[in-house]
């Protein structure tokens, strides 16, 4: 036998699961309202993220540039002389460059003079002989004046002759 | 006006009423967001003003007491979302110098464009402190119920009143709070 529910009940439910049904349709429309702003958020917080560690690289890489340049300029203006200066430039310039070596070449006229010839630095902290490479760098270095100003760009009119 | 505010007054309004007649309130508003209320957004005055006049208007209690009421329940609420820095305060004075000088400014790190009232100090004795409460909105009387719920919080018992109120054809808000 079927239960019968009075009519009022009925009316008074129905009511009822209106407010819910608005109260769940408010809810959801507040949840995505919530999740659009919070989403817009997280990619503005991404990037200034990203252009923070950027600025802070290229900051770093200048720091590290200036310190270079200061120590460089400090032994120009020292009482060193300038097999000292140029020796102590190759170990600024090799920990400038996270080089594993350095060696220099000293030119008169075009020709590679005897002074510091096959002495290498190393980043243990030492000078060490090493000919072949030594050789192996020169050949892949310009030694006449035109030559070094061609390889940085197109200022070897400057120059006449060697 | 920020979104925290809207969902608490919907809380409130629930505690006290029922989800029913907030469905009421929102029905015969016909708000702009229709609502749908989340803390993360801001929503116009006007809506959180229309809703109180509602209130007030079928339930026949004054627009004072509509906004008393529900800062006195919100203190606690707003407390649970304060920087962690605005629990060290045990004082109602105290604290009252710290909306100013600590909780207003780091509330205006996480939301530069939060419209917050400024506490204009302009005396205070162990047992009173005078302040002017400016703001555009002038909800005097839910500052009232929030230094009343605060003082619940602190656990001192206290006495709010305002010798000038803008509402009261005064050229601003004053008030004194006096420990008992």
């Amino acid at each position: 036998m079927p239960i019968e529910v009075p009519t009022a009940t009925i009316a008074e439910l129905q009511k009822r699961i209106s407010v819910l049904e608005r109260k769940v349709s408010r809810e959801k429309k507040a949840r995505n309202i919530a999740e659009n702003k919070l989403e817009h958020y997280s990619l503005e917080i991404y990037q200034i993220n990203e252009s923070l560690k950027e600025a802070l690289a290229s900051s770093n890489k200048k720091k590290r540039e200036l310190e270079f340049l200061g120590e460089s300029s400090i032994d120009a203006g020292s009482e060193m002389n300038i097999n000292e200066i140029i020796t102590h430039f190759i170990l600024l310039a090799g920990e400038f460059c996270h080089a594993d070596f350095g060696c220099y070449l000293v030119t008169d006229g075009g020709v590679i003079s005897e002074e510091g010839k096959n002495q290498v630095w190393c980043s243990c902290g030492t000078w060490q002989e090493k000919a072949d490479l030594v050789d192996a760098t020169y050949a892949l270095l310009p030694i006449k004046d035109a030559e070094l100003m061609s390889s940085w760009g197109g200022v070897e009119y400057l120059f006449d002759s060697d | 006006m920020k979104g925290i505010v809207f969902v608490k007054f919907n809380e409130f309004i629930e505690e006290l009423w029922g989800d029913e007649f907030w469905d009421e309130l929102l029905t015969e508003a016909d708000l702009p967001s229709e609502g749908a209320y989340t803390t993360v957004a801001t929503y116009d005055d006007e809506e959180l003003f229309t809703l109180i006049a509602l209130v007030v208007d079928k339930k026949c209690i004054s627009a004072k007491d509509a906004q008393f009421a529900f800062g006195k329940w919100v203190f606690k609420e707003l407390y649970k979302a304060a920087p962690p820095g605005a629990h060290d305060f045990k004082d109602v004075f105290e604290f009252l110098h710290a909306v100013q000088n600590f909780i207003h400014i780091e509330v205006k790190k996480l939301n530069p464009d939060a419209l917050l009232p400024e506490f204009e100090f302009l005396s205070e004795t162990p047992t009173l402190l005078t302040f002017k409460y400016i703001s555009p909105r002038k909800l005097c009387y839910f500052c009232e119920g929030i230094v009343y719920g605060l003082a619940q919080h602190t656990g001192q018992e206290i006495k709010v009143s305002q010798s000038e109120c803008i509402h009261e054809a005064g050229h601003s808000c004053v008030f004194e709070v006096e420990k008992i």
